[in-house]
């Protein structure tokens, strides 16, 4: 990827990692927390000291939101999440189960013909 | 951060108008925002050559503020576009207080227009508003924005503070009182607590009755420094303290779903005017949706964190409730064109000039008017008095 000025772009780094099948998410080397969305700087400490790790998938539903069919567009949810490593993302929940705050979801990579993006499942209960 | 506080009333709004409430009849954008800006002039008692400085924002158009200039034939000495969503026009308040003290303007215009029903305007634009300002880690979702980031935060309000779909209609509902007594509302018919609840369902948990309209509309006022503000054929409106604050633009970047800037904006505006909470006679509160006044009342400090719900039951923010809030009928059930707070903004002056009729509040002398933008992500609070001291 082309750099400039030392620096390549936070957000092809990210979708070049969701094209290879991988999560990676920043995380701050001086206060150690990880950032999202991907950016320069980490929003904690403003440091631009940090790494790419691949972050514990799984968290639990923040909140969500079912949006009934409209035009083009089906039903669909899409949900917050606040992942175990402390960020929290959006994203939409593949299920045909009744959604619920707290759920446990875990994080995958759905292929797309616009792209790969992340989505969630829930984490059986049982287990 | 400690203002200047000779800025404590330094500025007063001597004219308003509303223009195109509801279906205009077919006039674009610019021709809606224009007119209500040659009525404002007017109502301020001057001329279009008097106005030095021009702010308005838009949605779509990126030299909107030129493009006003233009279309009005006005080289203004002072042009700003500040764009915080729909809280635009009442932080504008903050850089005119700022511009006339510094003496680089006299006579400021504050604008906005829109015509989404009758004039092709921002709902026609809307993908393509999504086509330059990507959010790449929620476009690929198919949000319904800014309903479903409304929806999260509404729902948050629900599972934390066991806040009720019957306490939320409530808001549609008042909002809905107030318009019945204003002929320029664009919604007047008789609204209840089961139509809202049970009207069609946009993004659970709001239906279409808890979120705000979309009409035509224009407003515009003038605002003078404060010791030339006593020449007008109208009682002049001191802005007594206006303050700003962001939390976040994407919903997913907003640190607590139940706790918006608001909290911010509304400490540093009060304190600015040196007034307290309690001494307020009528409110103006940017309701997108009917989750957004619970979560103001709290935020500014008229009920504690988490009794929104309970605060606007049995009518107490309607007609006949001891909180006037959004008296014209709000962006519920008044006017929406895509961006509120100058609406609320020019009804805080007719009340404050008493010229509301019907919806009068008595003995109003003190307004806290609050704009709201992007997905509760920007926040601006004024406060209005009568009294310049």
């Amino acid at each position: 990827m082309e750099k400039y000025h030392g620096l390549i772009s936070p957000e092809k780094i990210y979708f070049s990692f969701l094209e290879n099948g991988e999560f990676k998410v920043q995380k701050c080397n001086d206060c150690t927390n990880y950032i999202f969305f991907p950016r320069l700087n980490c929003t904690h400490c403003h440091s631009d000291n940090y790494q790419w790790e691949s972050p514990n998938r799984q968290g639990v539903i923040y909140a969500f939101t079912y949006m009934p069919v409209k035009d083009s567009l089906s039903m669909r949810n899409a949900i917050l999440v606040n992942m175990d490593d402390g960020f929290r993302l959006l994203s939409t929940l593949i299920t045909d189960q009744e959604i619920q705050i707290g759920d446990r979801v875990e994080a995958f990579i759905e292929k797309a013909v616009q792209g790969p993006r992340l989505v969630f499942k829930q984490v059986d209960k049982e287990q | 951060m400690e203002w200047n506080s000779r800025l404590r009333g330094s500025i007063a709004i001597t004219g308003s108008s509303t223009f195109g409430i509801g279906h205009a009849g077919g006039l674009t954008d610019i021709e809606l925002t224009a007119q209500a800006v040659q009525l404002a002039v007017r109502d301020a008692g001057l001329h279009m050559q008097d106005i030095d400085g021009l702010m308005t924002a838009s949605i779509s158009s990126s030299m909107w503020v030129v493009k006003l200039a233009e279309y009005l034939g006005i080289q203004p000495d002072l042009l700003d576009s500040t764009q915080i969503g729909g809280a635009s026009f009442v932080g504008h308040l903050l850089i005119a207080a700022l511009a006339i003290d510094a003496g680089l303007c006299k006579n400021v215009v504050i604008a906005y227009g829109a015509a989404p029903r009758g004039g092709g305007g921002i709902s026609a634009t809307s993908g393509a508003r999504k086509a330059l300002d990507p959010y790449p880690y929620e476009d690929p979702y198919q949000l319904f924005n800014p309903p479903s980031s409304y929806a999260f935060a509404t729902q948050r309000h629900m599972y934390e503070y066991g806040t009720t779909r019957e306490q939320l209609a409530e808001v549609a509902v008042s909002a809905r009182a107030w318009a019945s007594l204003n002929p320029e509302a664009f919604n007047r018919e008789p609204l209840s607590i089961e139509d809202v609840i049970n009207a069609r369902m946009i993004s659970t948990p709001l239906t279409v009755r808890d979120c705000c309209l979309v009409t035509d509309g224009a407003a515009a006022v003038v605002v003078q420094a404060a010791d030339r503000s006593q020449f007008g054929p109208h009682r002049p409106i001191y802005v007594l303290g206006t303050a700003m604050a962001t939390s976040h633009r994407q919903i997913a970047c907003m640190p607590s779903l139940t706790t918006t800037s608001a909290k911010a904006s509304g400490a540093q505006a009060l304190a600015r005017a040196g007034v307290r909470v309690q001494d307020i006679d009528l409110v103006q509160l940017y309701d997108a949706f009917t989750i957004n006044p619970i979560l103001f009342l709290e935020d500014l400090g008229f009920c504690k964190k988490g009794e929104g719900g309970a605060f606007v039951e049995n009518g107490r923010i309607g007609p006949q409730g001891e909180l006037p809030v959004n008296t014209n009928g709000g962006g519920l059930s008044c006017v929406h064109p895509g961006m509120y707070s100058l609406f609320g903004m020019v009804e805080a002056v007719r009340q404050l000039r008493g010229d509301c009729g019907v919806r009068q509040v008595p003995e109003a002398r003190l307004a806290l008017v609050h704009g709201n933008g992007g997905v509760l992500s920007a926040q601006a609070t004024s406060i209005f008095s009568i009294d310049r001291s």
